[in-house]
């Protein structure tokens, strides 16, 4: 590309981001503060249906939950119930005067509590569905097992959601191990043995240790077929940069340290929750692997006939994103089953 | 080689009268925060001539700009910079900045908070203090080169600043200011 029809095209999808309507304005705005945090909240979609889900995003960090918007699963959603998306304590777009250093599971938890809360008030909803995506999922599970939380909630929709890191250390080594090994008899690149070695020297790493999270990444195991899902969800790059909510610092600017949530356990929480429950599991994610989803089902105190475990082929940590039609499918059946 | 040793007297005298020279400007424009969310600037800039090609220009400025959903800004820089003078139209220039930035959380509905008690209040949007690094480049057209006086530009200066600090981090943001400016004496 040259630069003339660079200069052409940045000034092309400038203009059009900026003439052009689009929904990232769409639903009220606002934001709840709590403890020097300062989190957005955006509550879209069908809000006249009276039925919310309340999203609650993956990390901790470096993610935003205004992401769930870009999916072609989130957005036909959209179309049928009110949804709640928002950003967690110095994750997304989340402003505020917050330290790292004060950072818990249990502050997260709270944060979610009082964001139910004015949900609650606000709207006074029909039905609140709580949906959550890995770490986002485990947090979510706190929630419900406190107080009357479960109360408040007709069903909770856990996708890939976290539940012991111990546990799930072991099942990502048996994903990671085995593909990094083919790898390098396919390639012989150092990379594969680096990996292999770092667990010889490393056997027992918690989520304080960034690199299964790295191996992962360079395994592709968050999505089963990244390309396919852009073309799949098809959000133009130009509308997020120049006419969002999102700031241009927002990615760099995340902490990455995940320490504050070594040995995190949710199993006590998920034996507690008894409310209907839908999993969803990518059967190719590397990031919480679908035996993580099996022990969760296993775990949880939902009757049988009230749970569902869905494994999903050729797909990863982001079944919104990779299937985006069936997930569709399967979490509208879901709320209108226990709406 | 006597021409040539006169040419090199007639230029540095020439330098060195136009070294003495300060120009003022006052100017104005267009702030856009992310290029497309909407703000304006204000500022006056001191700019002195260290020869015929070069000039340091000292400036002052305020801004503003609203990034829905976002933030608001009211800014306030001091900024010093060099400017090339590559012919009798065009230049180009860097300038450092810093200063005060005020911020407002923007939103539909206000901020919230919630009590031990389920008790919902709605808070001040008010945001903080801000310190405000920023470096632009500064590209200009004369639209009046040949005049001693009012000597008017318009300018095009893309820039990038920091929010120190939101939750610990600088954070970053890109901006395009353009403008107009003029020599008020």
């Amino acid at each position: 590309m040259t630069f003339k029809t660079f200069t052409i095209a940045l000034l092309s999808s400038i203009i059009l981001s900026c003439t052009t309507a689009n929904d990232w304005y769409s639903g009220d705005y606002f934001f709840l503060k709590n403890k020097e945090a300062v989190m957005p909240i955006w509550v879209t979609g069908n809000i006249d249906s009276n039925i919310f889900v309340i999203t609650n995003h993956d990390g901790p960090g470096g993610i935003s939950g205004h992401d769930f918007h870009k999916s072609t699963g989130f957005k036909e959603l959209e179309k049928k119930y009110g949804i709640v998306y928002w950003d967690q304590r110095m994750s997304g777009l989340s402003q505020g005067d917050a330290f790292y250093g004060e950072l818990t599971i249990g502050l997260h938890t709270e944060d979610l509590q009082k964001l139910i809360t004015l949900i609650e008030v606000r709207y006074k909803p029909k039905a609140l569905f709580l949906y959550g995506n890995g770490w986002g999922s485990g947090i979510a599970l706190d929630f419900l097992s406190k107080k009357d939380n479960q109360k408040k909630i007709r069903g909770f929709i856990n996708e890939n959601g976290f539940i012991n890191d111990s546990l799930e250390q072991i099942f990502k080594k048996e994903w990671i191990l085995p593909r990094a090994q083919k790898n390098l008899a396919e390639t012989e690149d150092p990379k594969w043995l680096k990996m292999i070695d770092w667990y010889k020297n490393n056997p027992t790493p918690t989520e304080a240790n960034p690199e299964p999270f790295e191996f992962i990444h360079q395994l592709e195991g968050y999505y089963f077929d990244e390309a396919a899902a852009r073309e799949v969800n098809n959000v133009p790059e130009n509308q997020t940069l120049f006419n969002s909510a999102y700031s241009v610092g927002w990615k760099t600017n995340q902490y990455k340290n995940r320490a504050f949530i070594a040995n995190y356990n949710f199993e006590n929480a998920a034996k507690k929750v008894t409310l209907p429950t839908l999993l969803i599991w990518g059967v190719e994610n590397g990031a919480v692997p679908v035996k993580a989803g099996d022990y969760t089902y296993n775990l949880l105190g939902t009757p049988e006939t009230e749970k569902t475990l869905l494994k999903l082929d050729k797909c990863g940590h982001y079944p919104h994103l990779e299937k985006p039609f069936t997930w569709y499918d399967v979490v509208t059946a879901f709320i209108e089953e226990n709406k | 080689m006597k021409q040539l040793l006169l040419i090199l007297i007639i230029a540095t005298t020439l330098n060195t009268l136009h070294a003495q020279r300060v120009h003022h400007y006052f100017g104005f424009g267009y702030f856009g925060e992310t290029l497309t969310h909407t703000g304006g600037t204000l500022e006056y800039c001191y700019d002195k001539y260290v020869s015929r090609r070069f000039s340091f220009p000292f400036k002052s400025s305020i801004g503003f700009y609203a990034h829905p959903r976002n933030h608001n800004a009211l800014f306030i820089q001091a900024k010093a910079g060099t400017k090339w003078h590559f012919n009798r139209r065009f230049y180009i220039g860097v300038n450092g900045g810093i200063g005060p930035m005020l911020s407002w959380y923007n939103s539909d509905l206000g901020v919230f908070e919630v009590d031990e008690n389920n008790q919902i209040t709605e808070v001040t949007n008010f945001a903080g203090i801000d310190l405000m690094p920023s470096a632009d480049v500064n590209i200009g057209f004369k639209l009046s080169p040949y005049k001693k006086s009012e000597n008017q530009h318009i300018w095009l200066r893309p820039t990038v600043f920091w929010q120190m600090a939101v939750n610990e981090k600088n954070l970053l943001h890109i901006a395009l200011a353009i403008g107009y400016s003029i020599e008020i004496f």
